[in-house]
């Protein structure tokens, strides 16, 4: 327990939607010990250890269920345990527990109708609750400990299953000059880029037809860059998301999708473990930013575009998705796009010229 | 009159003289270049309107009362979309300008324009 815990006054944690709530504080201050109960209860899974950006992860769990469900897609990231995490995630469900943790309530000022997620900031803890998964993540900076509660496994959303953790890891990274950005991301050691756009824009399009070229796939949606003079892109989730109707575009990835989980509907989840970890990389300095824009014609060229318009394809979709100060949040990725070379990249019909589009792209901007 | 940014619901960038707006309530954003970009430039600085419109006209080539009511409608827009709110006091400076521009040389006026984008919307 914090040495600080004891001193905090039970203060009002705001919401979301800026109103505040009473008593929140005190109910997050409450997890560890929720946790401690649940795996007292129940027994717990091994710990596992994770290498992300450049730091180590400890994951505990309270029961055994949650760990392959959340922990896979994080599978190519497994490594030794190391003394000193950089971050411990306490991972515990209410229903095979039997425990019942305290939840922030929905603040007062909001209908019953409001869905939604609602965060909370208290001092060093920052918070966030999804009312329609009843999903709870939470982090205390002060002691490095996070904390991720569901009210059953069959309550993880798809999201959740498929890019873990996301945002208490988002929070954690930003006390570490890590920003998450929404984007996909492609490259070799030498370097590599990250690909923004809207939803449709041919983000998930594009690095999948990357996989098998020679270029490492690292994020379909989401992956943290380091606010770095140079910066350096950090994959996260060995998973992807493509439109059914496009999934035969790309046929060596075929053993890879998984069937449709309820909610994804017109969407099927690509997991790149197993045969494919040899297609994975882990990080890479980041040489360009490419704005997708699906043509659907012609051939797949760059085209110079302003640093403004790749912000604006990356910023509005990262600030709305990933909890933060958005403000801080903004003034993090105009310094990233800054000092990083924009192009746009007009996706033509034929996919498979993708990747030499972004290899020569590279091989340029190396020499 | 002068204005200033509805902080904290909004936030901006200036980037190479392309303004980034995003409106964290409402899920829209908006973007802004050349004489938007240099009014809403002006907005942030905290100077008033009219000192605002006095350095459009000088870097600017136009018919000035058109300019005039061209620049106060755009202001009017950037009310209406709640980017923008009346504020108190005058700041007497004159507005820096948010694009490279060589002394002297003016550009050819042209009506300011708030680009506005909603799809991002239902993520709020």
């Amino acid at each position: 327990m914090s040495p600080n815990r004891a001193q905090l006054p039970v203060v009002t944690a705001t919401s979301a939607a800026g109103t505040v709530e009473p008593g929140a504080s005190k109910k997050l201050l409450q997890l560890r010990q929720t946790f401690e109960e649940a795996r007292a209860a129940i027994g717990g899974a091994p710990d596992l250890w994770f290498r992300l950006a450049e730091a180590t992860v400890r994951v505990r769990f309270a029961g055994a269920t949650l760990a392959p469900l959340l922990t896979a897609p994080l599978a190519h990231l497994q490594t030794e345990p190391t003394e000193d995490p950089a971050l411990d995630l306490f991972v515990w469900d209410d229903a095979s527990t039997g425990v019942v943790t305290p939840l922030p309530s929905r603040p007062p000022s909001l209908s019953t109708s409001d869905e939604g997620v609602f965060s909370y900031r208290h001092g060093e803890i920052e918070a966030a609750y999804e009312p329609s998964s009843t999903l709870l993540s939470a982090i205390d900076h002060t002691t490095r400990c996070g904390f991720l509660r569901v009210e059953s496994p069959s309550r993880l959303s798809v999201r959740e299953r498929t890019s873990p953790f996301r945002m208490i890891l988002s929070w954690w990274g930003a006390r570490r000059g890590l920003q998450i950005v929404h984007a996909s991301a492609v490259g070799t050691p030498m370097g590599g880029v990250l690909i923004v756009g809207r939803g449709g824009a041919g983000k998930s399009t594009t690095v999948l037809s990357c996989v098998g070229s020679g270029l490492g796939y690292a994020a379909d949606d989401g992956c943290l860059v380091s606010d770095d003079d140079r910066p350096i892109v950090y994959g996260m989730y060995a998973t992807a998301k493509v439109e059914r109707r496009r999934s035969s575009w790309f046929p060596r990835l075929e053993t890879a999708i998984e069937s449709a989980p309820e909610g994804m509907k017109g969407e099927a989840v690509l997991r790149l473990t197993e045969s494919f970890t040899d297609v994975l990389i882990r990080s890479f300095p980041l040489r360009g930013i490419l704005v997708a824009d699906v043509r659907g014609a012609g051939v797949t060229t760059l085209e110079p575009c302003s640093r403004a318009e790749a912000l604006q394809a990356l910023a509005p979709s990262t600030i709305f998705q990933f909890p933060g100060v958005s403000s801080r949040v903004l003034a993090r990725l105009t310094r990233i796009v800054r000092r990083t070379d924009c192009y746009r990249l007009a996706l033509g019909l034929d996919v498979s010229r993708i990747p030499g589009v972004i290899i020569d792209f590279l091989a340029t901007e190396s020499s | 009159m002068r204005h200033r940014v509805s902080s904290p619901s909004v936030i901006q960038e200036n980037v190479e003289g392309e303004v980034i707006i995003i409106h964290l309530p409402s899920g829209c954003y908006f973007s802004l270049d050349g004489i938007a970009a240099d009014v809403w430039d002006g907005i942030v600085q905290g100077i008033d309107d009219a000192r605002i419109l006095e350095a459009i006209s000088e870097a600017w080539e136009g018919e000035p009362q058109r300019m005039a009511e061209d620049v106060r409608q755009f202001i009017d827009e950037l009310t209406a979309e709640e980017l923008i709110v009346a504020a108190g006091g005058a700041n007497e400076a004159a507005p820096t300008g948010s694009g490279e521009r060589a002394p002297g040389e003016k550009r050819v006026f042209s009506p300011p324009i708030l680009h506005k984008y909603r799809d991002m919307q239902e993520l709020c």
